[in-house]
């Protein structure tokens, strides 16, 4: 079938444009009710935490002491809390963290993980062995140990979050980007270019990198829920962001304190955690439709 | 003579994305007692697909109108049960890759066990049989083939295998879907003379899919030729290569490297491309590439004619009759 | 002088597992075993086997993609003899290569122009890049030359159908202006209707450049029409070489005319004994001896040089077809 099939593909528009693969894959990402959903959503929480300082209403750590838990009203949206800072304020700059150490976090463990997984890929068989043994070692680490312990030295701040983030999760996409590198190196069109005389730079460069996009992005959106995670479990437990800062994390250690008195602190701090972690993830479910070869039919 | 198989006005629709695909159309065809039958077309020939419908293995989306008659019953008047029992013991086939037909973890022997698992007979019998149908597929040591596992196996030996496995159940009709493609030239001879030489063993008749006309001259004694879905000539081997009446056949024939005596630099080509199913020209299906086409082949679709000893869809058997 | 003369070229690779080798299996194959080819500027030589024959591993040693362990391959003036040689560099620039399957040799997320221009821009640099249109100006060119229109440039692979992505590798090989093209089965897949289209696209090509090309098949009938010389492999070693004409009326090898007979209609095939034995267990003397149906004491002692029967036609056999003079000579000798 292939040749009648193919011949009779859609004559070249004057717009290539429309036919780049990153048009075509935002459309079909968007075009299931959950992709479009999950865009959205993550969309809004983006454009809310890069522009916290204009939309939030008030000072996310000015203290106001005669407003101390009072519920939602139209003056404060979510309420405040214990020492009566605007809860609404302060998820949104809550969300600037979040965002800021998953963002961070996690495109520097895939830059490290990534370069390593290539050279491992690539390179001789030594390099990739030791590279292999040390990566399993860092991900047989209980991640929340390894953290505290980092934090216990170091001291809690934002950088050693990331630090600890970056350092963590890196071994899990050197796993993926290593195996990928050792299946397209076997390709066809690898090869192809090795008969040109590429170098392994430019074949890294042209073929692997861009076939290895996909998959990444994919991986990246099903992460950052877990980052969001991290962040927060620290902050929660006094080991990552420090107060006054605002974080969903030690928000929620507010709420926590107060749950009885005022549930709607553990609320404001508690949903936007969920919200995030499903949009994420369902996000990253789209992107793998998208980028999955089996699931579209490429034309 | 009684047919052992019967195709009328068999059309095969395939639900597709946006429209129903009518991959193959109003076929007429039978195939007669111990005959081998070359099923040839290029690829979008729809060949496969009539294939599946006979060995009911077309995805359950997929709409087949007409009648499949194997021995007298119709296919698809039948239960799914009674398909599928029909399928293991009056249908068997070999396909083009012998190493997805067998399980790679069973030995030899076990799988031959269990095809003959719908016949009678005890354990010791059907392994009897088993090792006897080998030696008569030309293994030489059938004993220690049957200990082994498919992929201890070569690909000749892997296909002569499958052949035997389809054999012990003396099947009525034999499919063998493009059985040598995937061989090298001397395996493919081997193998197309063991199918030759065990056509007694099927008590029926075998229908030999493939797109080498060079096989099909060597091996079938009738020949269909399908075209972008439509069976467009059918008759006797010798009848259908020396006398090609379609301008299709003869155009296929003619590009047939292994059929032309004299060297050149320019091989001749079929100018143009298969139609879509979707997007099928008016009249005849061929009008668009056929050198010979003239005003009526686009208006009027032919209708299969005899001709001789052959049955031809083509105008110019009508006009060549009306001229005589 | 030949334009490519690939001499007494070993190929061997690493096999087995550390635990074979400790039960004292080999810790090679040996793939390519002194093979010596030669072709002509402007000439096609078909290199014709059976799977296993090596073929395609030759053809891949021409481009660079296969260890060599021994022999030399010269193309244009420049010699190379290990994998790791500097001469690769402009031995490269004259070797086209294309590959068995056309889809798979082109890069899913590259557009045509630039897998077709990838030849040119590998061969500036990474520190002298071709600039994007210049790319495409070039793609477009060598589209037309392979019979395709400019649109296709903008393409990905997954929007050609299989004949067209043929028509794109035939552009890409064509992309430095080679002296040799290495076609490796070029006619696998296509319907008959189509093949004849590509054959005649190099034919016209040749014509037009003057290019070289070594064609790998299996397919004799495609050889016989588009080949000048013909050199047949089996497990290894090149066991006959004629000019295309030749070897199709008057095979010397015994292999060759199995190969021969099994491809002609209407004869009866002559069936050779049993299956091609494993490259790991390479039979002594003549490695055909085991199928062949001509096998005398001698084949299986000595292996069979390579002899002249006459014009550019050589053949490694003790007693080849229609040459009984050379039988009698062979049987002294080892009497």
């Amino acid at each position: 079938m292939a040749i009648a099939e193919d011949r009779a593909a859609p004559p070249e528009t004057r717009r290539p444009l429309a036919e780049s693969p990153f048009a075509k894959g935002f459309q079909r990402m968007v075009s299931s009710p959950q992709g479009a959903i999950a865009f959205a959503v993550v969309a809004l929480l983006v454009l809310g935490a890069v522009f916290a300082p204009l939309i939030a209403p008030y000072d996310p750590i000015a203290i106001a002491p005669r407003i101390r838990f009072e519920g939602p009203s139209w003056a404060h949206l979510l309420g405040t809390d214990q020492i009566g800072r605007d809860l609404f304020s302060r998820v949104l700059y809550g969300a600037r963290v979040a965002l800021k150490v998953s963002l961070f976090g996690t495109t520097a463990a895939l830059s490290l993980g990534a370069m390593l997984g290539i050279i491992a890929g690539l390179g001789p068989r030594w390099i990739d062995s030791v590279l292999v043994i040390f990566c399993d070692s860092v991900r047989s680490l209980p991640m929340i140990l390894f953290a505290l312990a980092v934090v216990a030295i170091y001291g809690p701040s934002m950088n050693t979050l990331i630090g600890v983030i970056a350092f963590s999760m890196a071994p899990g996409y050197f796993r993926v980007v290593r195996n990928q590198v050792l299946v397209l190196r076997e390709t066809d069109f690898v090869t192809a270019a090795n008969a040109m005389g590429a170098s392994r730079l430019r074949v890294a460069l042209t073929h692997l990198v861009p076939n290895l996009i996909g998959p990444l992005i994919v991986l990246i959106a099903m992460d950052i829920p877990a980052v969001i995670g991290i962040e927060s479990g620290l902050s929660f437990l006094g080991q990552g962001i420090q107060p006054p800062d605002a974080s969903w994390g030690t928000m929620l250690s507010d709420g926590y304190s107060y749950i009885r008195k005022a549930p709607h602190i553990a609320v404001a701090a508690g949903l936007p955690v969920i919200v995030a972690t499903v949009a994420f993830t369902f996000l990253g479910e789209a992107l793998r439709d998208v980028f999955d070869p089996k699931s579209g039919k490429g034309r | 003579m009684e047919d052992v198989v019967k195709i009328e006005n068999v059309s095969i629709t395939y639900a597709g994305d946006k429209e129903p695909v009518p991959a193959v159309r109003d076929i007429d065809l039978a195939v007669g007692r111990e005959r081998i039958l070359g099923l040839v077309g290029e690829s979008g020939s729809g060949k496969s697909s009539l294939v599946g419908a006979m060995l009911s293995l077309l995805p359950a989306s997929s709409r087949i109108d007409g009648h499949i008659l194997i021995d007298g019953a119709d296919l698809y008047g039948l239960t799914p049960k009674e398909r599928r029992a029909m399928r293991g013991r009056t249908v068997a086939t070999v396909s083009q890759d012998p190493f997805t037909a067998l399980n790679p973890v069973v030995s030899i022997g076990r799988q031959l066990l269990e095809f003959q698992h719908r016949l009678a007979g005890s354990r010791r019998e059907k392994l009897e049989n088993a090792k006897k149908m080998l030696e008569q597929v030309g293994i030489a040591d059938a004993d220690v083939r049957m200990k082994q596992y498919p992929h201890q196996l070569s690909g000749g030996l892997r296909q002569r295998v499958a052949i035997a496995a389809a054999l012990l159940v003396r099947p009525r009709l034999l499919i063998a879907d493009e059985p040598t493609t995937a061989l090298d030239a001397t395996t493919e001879a081997e193998v197309i003379e063991i199918i030759r030489d065990m056509r007694g063993a099927v008590d029926g008749s075998i229908v030999f899919v493939t797109h080498d006309m060079g096989v099909v001259s060597r091996l079938c004694d009738d020949v269909a030729v399908m075209y972008a879905g439509e069976l467009v000539e059918s008759g006797p081997v010798a009848e259908v290569m020396e006398r090609p009446r379609h301008p299709y056949t003869a155009a296929l024939l003619a590009c047939d490297p292994s059929r032309i005596k004299t060297t050149s630099g320019d091989l001749p080509t079929i100018p143009g491309t298969v139609p879509k199913p979707t997007d099928l020209p008016p009249g005849c299906i061929f009008s668009p590439r056929c050198p010979k086409v003239f005003a009526r082949c686009r208006r009027e679709a032919p209708a299969l004619t005899a001709a001789g000893p052959s049955r031809v869809a083509c105008h110019l058997i009508e006009e060549a009759d009306a001229a005589a | 002088m030949p334009l490519l003369e690939v001499k007494d070229l070993v190929v061997r690779y690493p096999s087995g597992t550390i635990f074979d080798r400790l039960k004292g299996a080999p810790g090679e194959v040996t793939v390519l075993d002194g093979v010596s080819i030669a072709v002509e500027a402007g000439e096609t030589l078909g290199l014709v086997g059976e799977s296993g024959s090596g073929k395609t591993t030759l053809g891949r040693a021409i481009a660079g993609l296969a260890p060599l362990s021994g022999g030399k391959i010269a193309l244009a003036g420049d010699t190379v003899t290990s994998r790791r040689d500097r001469a690769w560099k402009t031995l490269r620039r004259n070797v086209g290569f294309m590959f068995q399957d056309p889809v798979a040799a082109l890069d899913p997320r590259m557009r045509l122009s630039s897998a077709i221009t990838e030849p040119l821009a590998v061969d500036a640099g990474l520190l002298h890049p071709i600039s994007g249109r210049k790319r495409r100006r070039r793609a477009r060119e060598l589209l037309a030359e392979v019979g395709l229109t400019s649109d296709f440039a903008d393409r990905f692979p997954h929007q050609v159908s299989g004949g067209q992505a043929r028509r794109v590798t035939v552009a890409r090989a064509l992309a430095m202006r080679p002296k040799l093209v290495i076609a490796d089965e070029p006619t696998a897949g296509l319907d008959l209707s189509v093949q004849g289209e590509l054959l005649n696209l190099l034919n016209a090509i040749q014509a037009a450049d003057d290019i070289s090309f070594l064609f790998i098949t299996h397919n004799l009938a495609v050889a016989r029409h588009v080949t000048h010389r013909v050199a047949v492999m089996y497990l290894g070693r090149i066991v006959e070489t004629a000019p295309t004409k030749t070897l199709f009326s008057d095979p010397a090898h015994p292999y060759t005319h199995a190969l021969l007979n099994a491809h002609s209609p209407g004869k009866p095939a002559t069936r050779l004994k049993g299956e091609a034995p494993s490259l790991k267990i390479r039979p002594t003397g003549c490695e055909f001896h085991t199928r062949c149906p001509i096998a005398r004491d001698i084949c299986r002692r000595e292996a069979p040089p390579a002899r002249e029967l006459g014009a550019s036609h050589t053949v490694r056999c003790h007693f080849p077809r229609g040459h009984e003079d050379l039988h009698v000579e062979r049987e002294a000798k080892a009497a």
